[in-house]
């Protein structure tokens, strides 16, 4: 299946615990081309996971839509997501392991996966085999999951994410955990899912080298799109209400309270911050 | 192909469902199999301990004889035909015999009366001593014993008139000459061919009205049917006029099952009472069975059957039910990731449902087959060794039922473990760490605490009973093993962090740890649970036994008890006994008069009674001595032949004498001798001057010496006397004899026409008499009271005033007696009795009623051969010999000790189970211990502590539920044993006796609490001690 594109709008989360609720997202605007390989990045807490989870439609937003490719995931009801997950949205959560059965194969591991897609419907699944070697496992398929490495197992979690041709791909820390090696291999793996079956992959990441790599990152921070980094270049991103995330170096010269004077200039806009003799 | 891959991965998991699996279906299953097993056992006990005349029916014919003639018994086929068909099948082929009763015409050897009889195949039955069997008319065949006592022989001619109230008086016409060919004796007499009726047992005895017997002489067909034994004296034969026929249709004993037994009730019952039709015949028929009496005895087994064999396994089942249900669950929570993949990859409930049944069902459906196959090879293994060895395998309708029941329930359970997982969102499933519920329970836990709990409460209230009360010990177990898993987390957290504030580390550390165990509910409820199961069982194993033992030796009265044949002399018997045992600490005689719906009384030596009884407490014996010496007094014993009395009376008023007497009163002394022979004794009188007279007398009968044991004052006046006799220097040739005081004598029987009041004299004895024309005034000495002193059992009759009351004597006749004291029950006695001293009762010089029942009891150093070959030496014959041992092994024969037995399949296999949990919840939990082991360590704990820590948070807990287990069991005991019949039927003595068997119930609760503590302690040790790399692998 290609790729499909994501778009979410006003994205609202609050998480209801004792005593206390969390936004853990709190308005989040978000558009990824089909076949887009991108990166959220963002400090513990920001929300990244939480977003991805709600990408995959693992829960409802507490506000907000989310549309991938042609489905709203808020107003699909249980056995629609289980459906959009089995056959359009692959999901990776954190911890290679847990994304598989672990007295299985890989092999049995993306078989599964495909039975559980062609139920829904799903036709023209790739084959096993070829998927496994494209991941580079086809000397591993037929070893217990339980036995691999944590590569392998990272690698067998893809291949079974990717056994139903989805049009998305989120993966939640891939790399974690893995050496440097693995942590390449796991991303060359994803590129060429990527360009090969033109599949949109959402990754979740703390590894700098990873964003770094990334043709497009987006930074959560507390809640809201901080910013973006494109080919190397990092943008801060007007969101819909007009504010202005100001990265980490621009908060050090105009700091939370600060006065500013928005100036037009030379075609954009200049912050001028008001000094005491101005005030 | 799943479900294959997730049982390779944990075969341990797969193998402990399995397991549990087998034991629910095993148990519930082996219920209905044992309840078969012991129904049928129970008849084949009944149908082979049964008589011929109760396990058959038995049709007579009798042809008829008036003035028209006689007519012949109906032929067996025409009253075998009205036999019901339905269940001829379960009948021997008929046994027919034709007889009559014939007298021996011959005074020199008292004209001996028998049977003349011919029955089916009798010559394949006997064994010729000499001659042949009968075959033409007029032959016979006598029996061993008649040619020893009578002198036949063979070739003896026998003149023979038939003996029956139809000829009275008898008529040469009904005289017949038989010949002696033949001598027999039977093969067996107790075989079943004769139905308890052989032709022997009879040559030379003398009935009560004096008619000399002879065995029964076996003749040929044609004497009895169509042919004519020659006449004496050749005459006309007019043939036998009172003959009858009886066709024994016996049971065959290999046919007869629990289906069988309960099929043949309705149909003989009404072949019985609608009898058998004969209008159109000239003879009478008639059929009686005691069959009705072995199938109520049979139902009465079924229900005791029905009501004890769950009693164990379905409380076993239940347990083993309640742990799979609590492992299911356990293992579902463990596969909650494997589930969220399945989610994630966009599998709906039944996806995620056919994963876990994929894997927990297929060792449940094995363990479900492996429970069949091992209920089966339980039945065949408890079942040859308790009931029958040659016990079969029969499935019945209800095992197969419960069998599909148990599948079907497991079934269910196995869907309903899985439901909260498969409905449980993606985002649930994915949580590493569940929201933890705190206080909160979950809902099925507070439905089955209450369940049980109220289940509890309302048996306890009585307000529950039958099966489910008997489940009771399970029930409050349940409720409090759920409980107490339910509570031990936050108390146990809480009260560990509190100890850790206050710097206890050890104690708080593995109270916290403790408190983190949540799998450890299982185990805690299931341990609870078992701990209960297991003392409820060995408690009423132990109190069944206990029972059982104690009616065996109140009912049979003493280790061995020989019963000497009716009629024997009791001056002998207690020679015989004497003989055996000069000292009387081994052997003594009990001797037992019933009265029809009345007390029994049973005279015994108090002391030797008291020695040798099986009294359940050894005091009894002692305080129904004291109470019956307190009442004794020594007898006064005269040895000789010349009694000399010196008396004097002094009347009030002087009255004609009567015709022929010589002296105003007269005097006699009663004496009784050892024989309980009892005479009076006059005095002769010498002159004496005026009012005073002295007697002596001659021929006193005490050469071997007896007993005085009262004196008559006889009234020879015309009129009523009044006045006092004055009584001393009794001597006995020569021999002074003590009178004693006037306390030890007593007014005879008084009635209102005499009276004798003993009162001091200075000298000797005197007493104040009075008596009516013609009547005697009595002085009883009370070593012979005339009311016995009696330590009784039961109400006293209703026609007892206070603690005086009447029951029969030896002689058959009521005696006077008085309560001294009372007691539960007596060894040997009935349930209502009066125990008196055979020696005090002896010296009423009464005889003994021929129907009064004469036992020897026995300690256990003496056999019951030896006593038998005694008795046997001076000529007295024995009925049977009966012990302790053997009545308690009749007694272990029954459906409730049958059931009961399961108790111990039951313990081990509650103790069994609490231990496999208790491994199970280590080893499922064995990786969150290590990451504890590991924080503890890393936090600068030392190893030893650490060790301690870890026995500290399993130990404790194992123990207390252990301890609580057991009071549960104990507690539900109380509440269930009085719903448990012990016997087949209500035990005839107070026996029952319910206490607690403490030694049972402590000694396998202590086993079982160490064993179990063991367990977790190695546990612990284990986890303790391992390296700190060991436990960071692990964790």
């Amino acid at each position: 299946m290609p790729g499909l594109p994501i778009t979410t709008t006003g994205l609202v989360h609050v998480y209801r615990t004792e005593g206390h609720d969390v936004a853990a997202l709190a308005g989040v605007d978000l558009h990824v081309v089909a076949g887009q390989v991108i990166a959220l990045l963002g400090p513990s807490g920001a929300g990244k996971s939480t977003l991805l989870q709600l990408l995959g439609g693992l829960f409802r937003p507490s506000a907000g839509r989310i549309r991938v490719g042609e489905h709203e995931l808020t107003k699909l009801g249980r056995a629609e997501l289980d459906d959009v997950r089995a056959r359009n949205v692959a999901m990776l959560v954190q911890g290679g392991p847990r994304n598989l059965l672990p007295y299985l194969t890989p092999r049995e591991n993306v078989e599964l996966a495909q039975r559980l897609a062609r139920r829904r419907g799903a036709t023209d699944l790739p084959e096993a085999g070829g998927l496994l070697a494209k991941v580079g496992l086809d000397g591993h398929a037929d070893v217990r999951t339980d036995r691999l490495g944590p590569a392998e197992k990272q690698l067998s979690a893809i291949a079974a994410a990717a056994a139903g041709d989805p049009g998305v791909l989120l993966a939640d820390e891939p790399t974690a955990q893995l050496d440097h090696r693995a942590r390449d291999r796991v991303l060359e793996v994803l590129a060429g899912l990527s360009a090969d079956h033109g599949t949109t992959i959402v990754l979740v990441t703390h590894d700098p080298h990873v964003a770094g790599v990334m043709p497009r990152t987006v930074t959560i921070r507390d809640g809201r799109i901080g910013g973006e980094g494109r080919s190397g270049q990092e943008y801060a991103v007007v969101t819909a209400d007009g504010s202005l995330p100001l990265p980490a170096h621009a908060l050090d010269a105009l700091p939370p309270g600060t006065l500013v004077h928005v100036r037009d200039h030379d075609g954009g806009v200049l912050l001028e911050p008001v000094t005491e003799e101005d005030s | 192909m799943t479900g294959r891959s997730a049982i390779r991965y944990r075969p341990w998991q797969s193998l402990v469902v399995l397991l549990l699996s087998a034991v629910v279906a095993g148990t519930a299953v082996l219920a209905p199999l044992y309840d078969r097993a012991v129904q049928e056992a129970m008849v084949r006990d009944l149908v082979s301990d049964a008589s011929p005349q109760v396990a058959g029916v038995l049709v007579r014919s009798t042809g008829r004889f008036d003035d028209r003639g006689a007519s012949a018994p109906l032929a067996t086929s025409t009253l075998v035909r009205q036999f019901p068909g339905s269940v001829r099948a379960y009948f021997r082929d008929p046994i027919s015999t034709v007889s009559t009763s014939v007298a021996v015409d011959d005074p020199k050897l008292d004209n001996p009366v028998g049977s003349l009889l011919v029955r089916d195949d009798q010559c394949d039955h006997v064994e010729l001593e000499s001659g042949s069997c009968p075959a033409a008319a007029g032959e016979v065949a006598i029996s061993t014993a008649d040619a020893e006592v009578f002198g036949w022989r063979v070739g003896d001619r026998v003149v023979v008139t038939e003996s029956s109230q139809l000829l009275d008086p008898p008529s040469s016409a009904h005289r017949a000459r038989l010949e002696v060919v033949g001598i027999y004796r039977p093969s067996d007499p107790d075989e079943l061919y004769w139905a308890g009726r052989p032709p022997t047992g009879r040559a030379g005895l003398m009935d009560a009205e004096g008619v000399t017997h002879h065995d029964g002489w076996l003749t040929s067909p044609d004497t009895m049917h169509a042919g004519s034994p020659p006449p004496p004296d050749g005459g006309r034969w007019s043939g036998w006029v009172a003959s009858e026929r009886l066709v024994d249709l016996l049971l065959d004993r290999d046919a007869i099952g629990v289906d069988e037994m309960f099929a043949l009730a309705e149909p003989i019952e009404k072949f019985i009472a609608t009898g058998l039709d004969t209008t159109e015949y000239e003879a009478t028929a008639e059929a009686t069975s005691g069959i009705s009496l072995l199938t109520e005895r049979a139902e009465t087994g079924r229900h005791n059957a029905h009501r004890l064999v769950p009693l164990f396994v379905v409380q076993l089942a239940l347990l083993a039910a309640l742990t799979l249900w609590l492992v299911l669950g356990a293992a579902v929570e463990q596969r909650r990731p494997e589930v969220a993949v399945v989610r994630l990859r966009g599998g709906d409930a039944r996806s995620c449902r056919r994963l876990l049944v994929g894997e927990l069902g297929p060792p449940m459906l094995v363990g479900w087959l492996l429970g069949l196959v091992l209920a089966a090879g339980a039945l065949l293994v408890v079942g040859r060794r308790w009931l029958d060895p040659d016990l079969g395998l029969e499935i019945t309708p209800l095992a197969v039922a419960t069998g599909v029941g148990v599948l079907i329930v497991e079934g269910l359970m196995l869907l309903a473990a899985t439901w909260s997982v498969v409905t449980a969102s993606a985002t649930d499933l994915l949580r590493r760490v569940r929201p933890r519920t705190g206080w909160a329970l979950s809902m099925g836990t507070v439905v089955a605490v209450l369940m049980c709990g109220s289940a509890f409460a309302a048996t306890a209230a009585g307000s529950l009973t039958g099966w489910v009360a008997t489940a009771a010990p399970t029930l409050l177990a349940i409720a409090v093993g759920l409980a107490l898993g339910f509570l031990i987390g936050p108390v146990a957290g809480r009260a560990g962090s509190a100890l850790l504030a206050r710097g206890r580390l050890l104690t708080g550390l593995g109270l916290v740890q403790m408190g983190r165990r949540h799998g450890m509910r299982t185990a805690i409820a299931t341990i609870v649970a078992a701990a209960a199961l297991l003392a409820f069982a060995v408690n009423a194993l132990a109190v069944g036994e206990r029972n059982r033992a104690d009616l065996a030796k109140a009912s049979v009265g003493a280790p061995t008890v020989v019963l000497a044949a009716g009629g024997t002399d009791l001056a002998v018997l207690r020679r015989a006994v004497r003989d055996l045992d000069p000292s009387g600490a081994s052997a003594t005689v009990a001797v037992a008069a019933s009265a029809p719906a009345g007390m029994t009384t049973l005279a015994v030596v108090p002391e030797e009674y008291a020695r040798i009884a099986a009294f359940k407490d050894p005091a009894d014996g002692d305080r129904i001595v004291e109470a019956l010496e307190a009442s004794a007094l020594e007898p006064l014993e005269l040895r000789g032949t010349l009694l000399s009395l010196a008396a004097g009376w002094h009347g009030r008023a002087s009255a004609p004498l009567a015709p022929g007497a010589e002296r105003p009163v007269d005097v006699e002394v009663t004496v009784v001798q050892p024989d309980r022979k009892a005479e009076q004794v006059s005095l002769e009188a010498k002159p004496g001057k005026g009012r005073t007279v002295t007697w002596a007398t001659a021929d006193l009968p005490c050469d071997d010496g007896c007993w005085l044991t009262g004196l008559v004052v006889g009234n020879k006046t015309e009129a009523a006397i009044q006045g006092t006799m004055r009584i001393h220097s009794l001597s006995v040739d020569g021999q002074p004899v003590e009178l004693g005081d006037p306390d030890d004598w007593a007014e005879g029987t008084p009635h209102d026409n005499g009276f004798a009041r003993p009162r001091a004299a200075p000298q000797g004895l005197a007493f104040n008499v009075g008596a009516e024309r013609g009547f005697d005034a009595r002085l009883g000495h009370l070593s012979a009271p005339a009311r016995l002193a009696a330590v009784t059992t039961g109400p006293l009759p209703p026609d007892s005033a206070g603690k005086d009351f009447t029951s029969v004597g030896l002689d058959g006749v009521n005696r006077d007696m008085h309560q001294v004291g009372t007691q539960s029950y007596l060894p040997g006695a009935p349930a209502n009795a009066a125990l008196v001293d055979l020696d005090v009762l002896e010296r009423d010089g009464v005889d003994v009623d021929p129907g009064t029942r004469m036992r020897v009891f026995l300690d256990d150093s003496i056999s019951g051969e030896a006593a038998v070959e005694t008795l046997e030496d001076h000529g007295v014959a024995v009925d049977n010999v009966t012990t302790i041992a053997d009545t308690e092994d009749d007694f272990r024969h029954s459906a409730p000790a049958w059931a009961l037995q399961l108790g111990v399949v039951t313990a081990a296999a509650a103790a069994l189970l609490a231990a496999l949990v208790l491994a199970i919840s280590f080893i499922t939990s064995w990786r969150l211990r290590s990451a504890d082991a590991v924080a503890v360590r890393l936090n600068g704990v030392s190893r030893r502590r650490a060790t301690v820590v870890a026995v500290l948070e399993t130990v404790p807990l194992v123990a207390v539920s252990v301890l609580l287990g057991l009071a549960c069991g104990i507690i539900g005991s109380r509440i269930a044993l009085p719903d448990l019949p012990f016997f087949d039927s209500p035990p005839p003595l107070p026996i029952e006796d319910l206490a607690t068997s403490w030694a049972a119930v402590l000694g396998t609760g202590a086993a079982l609490l160490a064993a179990l503590v063991l367990l977790a302690a190695g546990a612990g040790l284990r986890l303790g001690r391992q390296p700190l790399s060991r436990s960071a692998e692990e964790a």
